[in-house]
């Protein structure tokens, strides 16, 4: 099943590569000269240049030649740094699943809108790569996609399907107790079924030297084992020739989770999730990415011993009440986490499952995290090369080195300064977003109406 | 955990030990090991004898107990934190056999779900100050109540450490055999509509056991199958496989089981499925009080609740036929202790609210027979034992958890409060710390405990004193206590009232040499946080007088606070005789006599403006009632006018009855009275004509008025020519005000007292002539040597003396102990330092009295309650209900030169304690 969709990726490359021919030319080099660049993975250059060619940057510093083709945008006063990479939202689909608990085959990919206002709001505010997730209101929700912000079709965006599985530890119906109970369940099961299959290599593996060693001695047993065995083969043969099936499709999901092979998001909605999560991880092999609600604070001193980046609540300041004391306590979750030594990235999307903070909410939790003690270096890494790293995407975004794709954000002035617009955001060495040629933002900010 | 910290720190024998403690614990650097000494420590175990250890010590190293024992008895490591405990009694924390502590328990959908773990709904992050606080250190979740099979329990500690938090994960599954679990609300039904591969349409299941037969037939099936499903008999089925497991680890089943029947039916399915069973809250017993019951190898306990809400007041059902009376349950646990199983019960809270009060509540069942020890143990060492925890928990040995609770007192005693917690070492709470939180502003409570307390009515051995908003609110040995209060424990110290010194020349941050009006007020003038008080008080003195040492000098009491309060301000004039004797007294003579001219003078206009104040009243009363009178009067001539022309005759009639007052005519009773009073005040007649003049203003304003009585209108018809206008009472004439004399006038009323200042014998002669029999003023002697000298004149004519800073003179080559002499002639006396911060050393000279013979009763007296009795100041001095919190704590008995004074408080805050 997993190679039949992958054969029918190639297949609609193949057609969207030949209905569209601009997007399979190579585009012409392309140069920002004079601008402040600001790498992330290594030093800012005061005055430098990067040259993109086929989509990819091919040269950043002091002096780079620019070839006389390259189209050039002067960047004399601007600031150019990497595209942001939101690692957690469930945004940019057209219909979300939120309904039904455990469907760990289903696939963001098949929901993903290139149309969708999120990603155009994307690019309007400079994020480049956005992983889509399914969200914190199922038990095991599906797999999430990393995706490029602009594309026309979904396997135009496409970074990584598959990306990861999503866990919410939030009950769905009932108890906190059942949920985990359901997950465990479903965990046991997957891992129960990956013990089968090695238990059952391994048999064989001694059958066969049995075989070969002594053949008298396993006549009488053998039969019936090995028709067992055949029944049990030929029963999930059928299984996998009837077509789809869920339940079979989902396990195997699961096991991939459980193998290691793919990450999971694990939605902690308090701080006594993360003791959770971290059980879970253990006792399962999870590769856990975890997403933390408000409350997960008090875990603070728990999270660092995990020693992972984890991925905030997108409210990163509010007011707590304790609730024998009733006294307000005023959290400040980037100082917490900081103090506590735990390395963390931002979200915009909305805790309650449905709807986000708006994708321009980065630029002002970067900021808030530095009023907080953040360095402004370290906040702007928090937008771009970690979240990468976390999504095992940093080989190709999140920082501007010579190889990696061409996704920039140029920007009218210092990025952290509430004045600040974005003037060009770049994917792929190509100009998707241009402020002089946003209609919309020009209505909205016209002094004339209508 | 601070102040805390600051009461052991108090306690006078550990001091140099911690010094020596913390100073080689730093040089070693290895795991630390705490040493807790206490008065008594509590194992859980055993009973009143074999299972409390009095004057113990508990070792604790890594979060374990290391050793429990006698002082002296066990080994103590050299590089050991002590930490004494003072008067504290310490118990194992107490174990919840029961709970449903656990977050987001909203029920689930089904009646049966063996895999749900309450452990998963426990948080470890939450807030359990309250729990901590009630002594509970380990705690049993469970599932809801309202499912046939709501899930599996577990047991946590209140740890601050979440990673430590799970004792057991699966501790026991539990059954609801009771009525609560056969109607369990909002079962599953499966919802129709969004069916879809992995939802597929399900039918309603069969799951709603409404009888006991059918709860019991149904749970004999589930294990059943359950069974064969672990023994490989059947298909798995994944509804069942949790349960599957469980039988197969032999997991204890929690049997909640009220009747008789229900309790059977229990321990017939545990016994066929050979499972260890718990009976949670069994109303009926005679099922459980069979010998074979306990025989059986699956027999793990029975928990009882007090089944009664601290606090609140419930209606029993009145029994009937229908509704047949169960025993109390201290007769259960009686009847179930008398079957040989009184190690098997324990007690749990019947919900979780009042798990804070288990400490209270399970006293209850004293009523069944079982002392303290038998008690505690079926909070703490049963249940662990019961949940196969007892390695762990439940018990202070060798080895455990160092999960432990610090009493003040012996536990579930009344009046016994929790004061710290401890969880694998750690402190956790601590009453100190909780009891500030948020609640600052209201008052400041404390609780002061020590050896002996000396109040009015004797010394109070092991006494306790409280304190709230600055006054003591109780002194004894079984006092009322606030409820959040700061408590200290001072273990062997003395706690004396503060003292008073009768003169000094602190509180205005320099020395006073000048002369003073007398009407200077000096209370105006006190500094805030002088250091040379902060120095003074050091000694215990809390209240002292302050004069300027040119004489004659008003005198201020004040309280030696960061703030100082006067107290009295004048509370004397200090007078001095000294030079020519003749010559003195003839000037003090015209002083006084000055003073006594002004002071009568000021009496005499005060009773005067009194009466005035008195006859202005009645005079008021009697001019509104004429102005009706009048108006009434003139209305009824204006009508006449109309009818007869006989207008004016009517008029100069009601003329002349003004002029001429006929008292005997005047229908008024009261003013009847009045009249004579009036007519003997010689100086009216003088001012009528300007009274009248009033009057007629004051008429015609109440005249606009218009609303007058019609009773007075009446009056007038009667007799219209018989009106009489009062008269004014004068105001009588202020004597001249003087700021310097002023103090006289309390002086002479005896309200303060005259102290006099004088070196020469002879001088007290003249000071009791002059003050005492001429002027009659209260009048002190200052000055020991005469003062005592003259002792018994002194004790006949009722005056009182203050001797120091010399304590004991030397008359014809033999000592002569002025206190003592003083003391034994019954005079009142007190003492001064006229020091600075001198004043610290005024207990200590006032030893050397003791040991030339005072007695120290006295000597307490002299230093407390006697200046202030002659002072006529009465709100402080002695340590009873209602006085000023000021007091002194002394490390021993009060003068002797071993005692140290330990802490100062004034007026309920700690002005002193003596450095570590």
């Amino acid at each position: 099943m997993l190679r039949n969709r992958i054969e029918m990726k190639r297949y609609l490359w193949l057609l969207l590569s030949l209905l569209s021919p601009a997007f399979s030319l190579a585009e012409g080099p392309l140069a920002i000269q004079n601008a402040k660049i600001i790498t992330v993975s290594g030093q800012t250059f005061d005055k430098g240049t990067v040259l993109i060619r086929n989509g990819k940057i091919e040269a950043v510093g002091q002096d780079v030649d620019v070839p006389g083709e390259a189209l050039i945008i002067e960047g004399e006063g601007k600031v150019v740094m990497p595209g942001i990479v939101d690692a957690h939202n469930a945004e940019g689909m057209s219909q979300a699943n939120e309904r039904n608990a455990v469907v760990p085959f289903l696939s963001v990919v098949d929901s993903i809108d290139p149309n969708a206002s999120y990603f155009e709001e994307c690019r309007r505010n400079g994020i480049t790569s956005a992983a889509v997730v399914p969200g914190n209101s199922t038990l095991i929700g599906g797999k999430a996609a990393i995706v490029k912000t602009s594309g026309q079709y979904v396997n135009d965006m496409l970074i990584r399907a598959d990306s990861a599985l999503k866990l919410s530890l939030r009950p769905v119906s009932g108890s906190r107790m059942s949920q985990m109970a359901q997950l465990r369940k479903e965990l046991q099961k997957a891992q129960d079924a990956l013990q089968d299959e090695a238990n059952k290599e391994e048999e064989e593996d001694k059958e066969e030297a049995k075989d070969e060693a002594s053949e008298e001695e396993a006549d009488e047993d053998q039969p019936a084992e090995s028709s067992e065995d055949e029944d049990e083969e030929s029963d999930s043969n059928g299984d996998k020739a009837e077509g789809p099936n869920a339940e079979n499709e989902g396990l195997e999901v699961l096991k991939l989770a459980l193998q290691g092979k793919m990450p999971v998001y694990i939605y902690c909605e308090y701080a006594m999730d993360i003791v959770a999560a971290k059980k879970l991880a253990e006792d399962f092999g999870l590769k856990s990415i975890l997403v933390l609600g408000q409350d997960c604070y008090r875990a603070a001193d728990l999270l660092a011993e995990l020693k992972q980046t984890v991925i905030l609540d997108p409210t990163l300041v509010f007011w707590d009440t304790n609730p024998r004391t009733r006294e307000d306590k005023k959290v400040v979750l980037p100082e917490i986490y900081q103090q506590a030594g735990v390395p963390y990235i931002f979200q915009v999307s909305s805790a309650n499952s449905r709807g986000s903070q708006g994708s321009s909410y980065f630029w002002y939790q970067a900021a808030t995290a530095v009023k907080y003690g953040l360095s402004e270096k370290d906040a702007l890494a928090a937008l771009t090369l970690e979240p990468a790293k976390l999504l095992s995407v940093d080989s190709m975004v999140g920082s501007i080195e010579v190889g990696k794709d061409a996704d920039l954000v140029v920007l009218t002035g210092d990025p952290l300064d509430i004045s600040t617009w974005v003037e060009y955001t770049i994917i792929g060495g190509e100009i998707v977003y241009d402020r002089a040629e946003d209609e919309k933002l020009e209505r909205l900010l016209s002094p004339v109406a209508e | 955990m601070r102040t805390l910290a600051r009461a052991i720190s108090l306690s006078a024998t550990c001091l140099p030990l911690l010094l020596l403690a913390s100073l080689t614990t730093a040089a070693v650097g290895s795991e630390p090991v705490d040493a807790y000494f206490a008065k008594a420590i509590w194992l859980g175990t055993g009973d009143e004898s074999s299972g409390v250890i009095q004057d113990a010590v508990l070792v604790t190293e890594s979060g374990r107990i290391k050793a429990v024992g006698k002082r002296g008895e066990v080994n103590v490591p050299a590089t050991a934190r002590r930490h004494d405990l003072g008067n504290s009694v310490l118990i194992p924390g107490l174990v919840i056999a029961q709970s449903n502590r656990v977050k987001s328990a909203n029920s689930d959908e089904y009646a049966v779900q063996p895999g749900v773990r309450a452990i998963d709904g426990f948080d470890p992050f939450d807030d359990y100050q309250s729990l901590l606080a009630a002594g509970v250190t380990t705690l049993q979740v469970s599932p809801a109540d309202d499912r046939l099979i709501p899930g599996q329990t577990g047991v946590v500690r209140l740890t601050p450490d979440s990673d430590e938090a799970t004792l057991v994960d699966s501790e026991s599954l539990r059954v609801i055999l009771s009525a609560t679990g056969r109607n369990p609300p909002s079962v599953y039904e499966p919802p129709v509509g969004a069916v879809s591969v992995d939802r597929p349409l399900e039918p309603t299941r069969p799951q709603l056991a409404t009888s006991l037969t059918q709860a019991v037939v149904g749970l004999d099936a589930l294990l059943a199958e359950a069974v064969a499903i672990a023994q490989g008999k059947a298909t798995q089925d994944l509804g069942l496989s949790a349960l599957a497991d469980l039988l197969e680890q032999r997991t204890t089943i929690r049997w909640s089981a009220n009747s008789n029947a229900e309790v059977r039916a229990a321990l017939r399915l545990a016994s066929r499925y050979e499972l260890p069973w718990i009976i949670e809250d069994p109303q009926e017993v005679d099922a459980l009080i069979a010998r074979e019951t306990w025989e059986s190898p699956w027999a793990r306990g029975v928990l009882l609740n007090p089944e009664f809400r601290p606090g609140r007041i419930t209606n029993p059902v009145v029994p009937s036929v229908d509704v047949p009376t169960t025993m109390p349950v201290w007769q259960r646990a009686r009847k179930l202790k008398a079957a040989g199983i009184g190690n098997r019960l324990a007690i749990y809270a019947g919900s979780d609210a009042d798990i804070e009060d288990l400490l209270f509540s399970a006293s209850i069942f004293a009523r069944g027979g079982f002392d303290r020890s038998e008690i505690l143990q079926m909070l703490t060492a049963n249940p662990a034992q019961i949940m196969g925890i007892n390695d762990q928990v439940g018990a202070l040995k060798p080895d455990a958890l160092a999960d432990f609770v610090v009493l003040s007192d012996t536990p579930l005693q009344a009046g016994t409060t929790v004061q710290a917690t401890y969880v694998g070492g750690q402190l956790v709470y601590s009453a100190d710390q909780s009891g500030r939180a948020g609640r600052e502003t209201t008052d400041d409570s404390a609780l002061i405990l020590a050896k002996s307390i000396y109040t009015p009515s004797g010394i109070i051995e092991n006494g306790k004193l409280s304190v709230r908003n600055g006054k003591i609110s109780g002194v004894g040995t079984s006092i009322s206590q606030p409820s959040h209060c700061e408590r200290f424990d001072f273990g062997d110290a003395v706690i004396i009232p503060g003292m008073v010194d009768c003169s000094t020349t602190i509180g205005i941050g320099g020395s006073l040499n000048e002369r003073l009006s007398l009407g200077t007020k000096l209370g105006e003038l006190l500094a805030r946080e002088d250091e040379q008080v902060a120095v003074a008080r050091q000694g215990g003195v809390t209240a002292a007088l302050l004069s300027s040492s040119r004489l004659p000098s008003p005198v201020l009491a004040f309280k030696l606070s960061d703030s100082p309060r006067p107290l009295k301000d004048p509370v004397a004039i200090r007078f001095e005789i000294s030079g020519n004797l003749t010559e003195a007294e003839t000037k003090l003579r015209s002083t006084l006599q000055s003073g006594k001219s002004y002071a009568e003078a000021w009496d005499k206009y005060d009773n005067e403006f009194a009466e005035y104040e008195k006859k202005l009243k009645v005079y008021e009363q009697e001019k509104k009632e004429y102005d009706a009178a009048v108006k009434a009067a003139e209305e009824k001539k204006a009508e006449t006018q109309d009818k007869s022309d006989d207008a004016e005759k009517s008029d100069s009639n009601s003329k002349d009855s003004r002029k001429e007052p006929k008292p005997s005519e005047e229908p008024d009773g009261e003013s009847d009275a009045d009249q004579p009073e009036n007519g003997s005040d010689k100086k009216q007649p003088a001012k009528k004509s300007e009274q009248d003049s009033k009057a007629g203003d004051e008429g015609g304003a109440s005249q606009t008025k218009g609303g007058d009585d019609k009773q007075a209108a009446e009056k007038a018809e009667e007799s219209p020519a018989e009106l009489q206008e009062p008269t004014k009472p004068e105001e009588p004439k202020k004597p001249r005000f003087s700021e310097d004399l002023e103090p006289y006038r309390p002086l002479f009323a005896k309200e303060i007292v005259a102290l006099v200042e004088l070196d020469e014998n002879r001088a007290v002669e003249v000071a009791v002539k002059l003050f005492r029999k001429d002027f009659d003023l209260k009048t002190g002697i200052v000055g020991g040597k005469a003062a005592a000298k003259y002792a018994e004149t002194l004790r006949d004519e009722q005056l009182f003396a203050i001797v120091g800073p010399q304590m004991i003179g030397n008359e014809e080559g033999q000592p002569q102990n002025y206190a003592a002499d003083l003391a034994i002639a019954g005079v009142p006396f007190g003492f001064q330092s006229k020091a600075s911060t001198g004043v610290k050393e005024l207990s200590d000279a006032v030893s050397y009295a003791v040991h030339g013979g005072l007695g120290s009763s006295d000597a307490l007296n002299a230093l407390t309650t006697a200046p202030l009795n002659f002072l006529g100041i009465d709100s402080l001095g002695s340590l009873q209900a209602g006085a000023d919190a000021d007091l002194v704590v002394l490390s021993g008995p009060p003068f002797e030169l071993s005692s140290e004074v330990l802490a100062v408080m004034i007026d309920g805050k700690w002005v002193y304690q003596r450095e570590d």
